[in-house]
């Protein structure tokens, strides 16, 4: 009996190791499978991660004997495999071309002469729609002499607009892509508009062409101009556009010459609000003034006649300060700086000549909007000081002289108005 | 004699006959484990070959699936005695796959194209001829879908 129950034993032990063996090859039959899909997902995965790193740019695209000639730079740190590029006229409609290529452009190098093979020739006066697309499906595209498809954000400022005549001034030509495609070879135009009234002379553009505009960049070219004219508020308008443009989308500018007049009316804004009639000046040592810049040294008074350009009416006035002087700075030889104080009136006497203190302060006034006073300077010291009436001493030697002003603007003199100073050139003198 | 033989007799007849039906229950429990655990193995491997069979082919479709990689290469819009739209797309997965519909949305609507001759083999390209009355400045949603299953959009402006 008991060898019996052990056949059975062996029997049910037999089956089960078949089901057992049966059950653990189905789970590693569907391990495996389930390895093998993971693999797969895993290689699929790697692939899109591939795509995705996948990058590269259009450096350059501009044309060679007709034949475009595209430069890529692979910016990612996988090959970029270009397979196909398209070419769509977009002048001529259902115009579209597919070529295929064979470029292949390491990690972080650069490609050119891509679409010197091809069998296409480029008309410059068309525009094209160019892609690129690499085995991997992705795709770069620009538009090529594509100035023409749509407009372009174009401005053109004249920096400055207004300038004397004989100058030159800047015309800036921006140009952003606002499209979405890079714009290629983009060569600016510039003429003149209407008749203009000054002379006006462009030098060359700088820079002449952009190969490549990017979306969203801006192109910058600039062209100094030389304005002459002859009467102010000459002008001369200039209209900058690119070359094979998009219909009248252009800027315009217009730039205008003005004349430098030293006149009543605008010498305050020319060239101060004080000036001095340079023909006026006179020196005195005895009993007579005398015109010139050479004298000899000793005791001397001058007299000069200055304007007052001051536009604002009223009744004011600059009264002048006891701390006006006339300062002369060393320009060669070996004299020391002398400052001849203003003063009332310079008395020629054969003798020599000798001073009046200028008493009280700010009382000489020169009327604004143009009112001329002749002033006199030779104290050695202010009007109030003790040697206010003593006559200065000018040193032998070379001289550069300049009027150093102070006074105040008023309509009384007692008022305290609005304190004022300037220095103003002069002339150069020799004391011998 | 006689004697001799019948106690013989009586004696064979007191023998145990238990040995018999033990071997006859042991042989129909045999019997019955060997067809029950036959029964058993059968069913289970058919049962398991049957999943067997249904993991393979859903393993298949899905790694198929899965290695299936359409790209819409380039659309472009045309106008000969009809409009048209051109639409290239590029196989640049490592099996075959079989465009069998394209469908084009835009603001006016939704239109279907079936085909039946879209098989792409890898790394080549199929551009039907798509007749289709696009607008200007009319985005158009493009949806391609394989035989497989899989979608592939994209966008186009004519």
């Amino acid at each position: 009996m008991t060898k019996r129950r052990g056949l059975t034993s062996v029997v049910g032990g037999v089956f089960a190791i078949i089901a057992i063996i049966t059950a653990i090859g189905y789970v590693t039959y569907s391990l495996n499978l389930l390895e093998k899909f993971n693999q797969t997902v895993l290689v699929r995965t790697e692939e899109s991660i591939d795509r995705g790193k996948e990058e590269f740019d259009i450096v350059k695209a501009n044309l060679v004997n007709d034949k475009l000639n595209i430069t890529v730079q692979n910016s990612a740190s996988l090959p970029v495999h270009l397979t196909r590029l398209w070419v769509e006229n977009m002048t001529v409609s259902n115009s579209v071309f597919k070529y295929d290529i064979d470029e292949v452009v390491s990690s972080g190098r650069i490609v050119s002469n891509i679409g010197q093979n091809i069998a296409f020739n480029v008309d410059s006066d068309d525009s094209y729609h160019i892609k690129l697309v690499t085995e991997r499906g992705n795709s770069q595209q620009f538009t090529l002499n594509s100035a023409s498809s749509a407009p372009l954000n174009i401005q053109l400022l004249a920096i400055p607009p207004t300038l004397p005549s004989g100058f030159k001034t800047q015309l800036v030509m921006t140009v952003t892509n606002n499209g979405s495609g890079i714009l290629t070879n983009l060569v600016p135009v510039l003429n003149p508009v209407g008749s203009p009234t000054a002379t006006c002379t462009p030098d060359p553009v700088s820079p002449s062409s952009y190969d490549t505009l990017a979306p969203g960049s801006t192109a910058i070219f600039s062209w100094a101009v030389k304005v002459t004219g002859t009467q102010d508020g000459q002008t001369c308008t200039y209209r900058a556009q690119l070359q094979n443009g998009y219909l009248n989308n252009f800027a315009e500018a217009t730039i205008t010459e003005t004349i430098v007049m030293l006149a009543a009316t605008n010498y305050a804004a020319n060239a101060g609000v004080l000036t001095i009639d340079y023909t006026s000046f006179r020196w005195a040592q005895t009993n007579s003034w005398q015109p010139g810049w050479q004298f000899p040294d000793g005791n001397t008074g001058f007299s000069i006649t200055l304007a007052n350009n001051n536009q604002t009416a009223g009744g004011y006035k600059l009264w002048i300060s006891e701390n006006t002087q006339l300062f002369f700075q060393v320009a060669g030889g070996t004299a020391s700086p002398t400052s001849f104080y203003i003063v009332n009136s310079v008395d020629l006497n054969p003798a020599g000549a000798t001073v009046s203190k200028y008493t009280p302060d700010n009382h000489q006034s020169i009327s604004n909007l143009g009112g001329t006073t002749t002033v006199y300077f030779g104290s050695k010291q202010q009007g109030s000081k003790p040697q206010g009436a003593i006559i200065q001493d000018m040193p032998d030697g070379e001289y550069v002289g300049f009027i150093v002003l102070y006074g105040k603007f008023a309509i009384n003199q007692g008022d305290p108005g609005t304190q004022y100073a300037q220095t103003i050139p002069f002339v150069a003198v020799i004391s011998t | 004699m006689r004697l001799i033989s019948i106690m013989g007799m009586v004696r064979r007849c007191n023998r145990p006959r238990r040995g018999i039906g033990t071997i006859v229950t042991g042989a129909i429990l045999l019997s019955a484990v060997t067809a029950l655990g036959t029964g058993l193995v059968s069913w289970t491997n058919s049962n398991l070959f049957t999943h067997q069979q249904d993991l393979q082919l859903s393993y298949s479709r899905t790694t198929d699936k899965i290695n299936e990689f359409l790209i819409i290469e380039n659309v472009w819009f045309g106008e000969n005695s009809q409009k048209f739209v051109n639409i290239t797309m590029t196989n640049v997965g490592n099996i075959g796959l079989n465009v069998t519909k394209i469908e084009l949305t835009s603001s006016a609507g939704s239109i279907e194209y079936q085909f039946t001759d879209g098989a792409i083999l890898p790394k080549k390209s199929y551009s039907p001829p798509i007749s289709y009355d696009w607008g200007s400045n009319e985005v158009v949603d493009i949806t391609v879908t394989t035989s497989r299953g899989s979608i592939y959009k994209t966008q186009a402006l004519p």
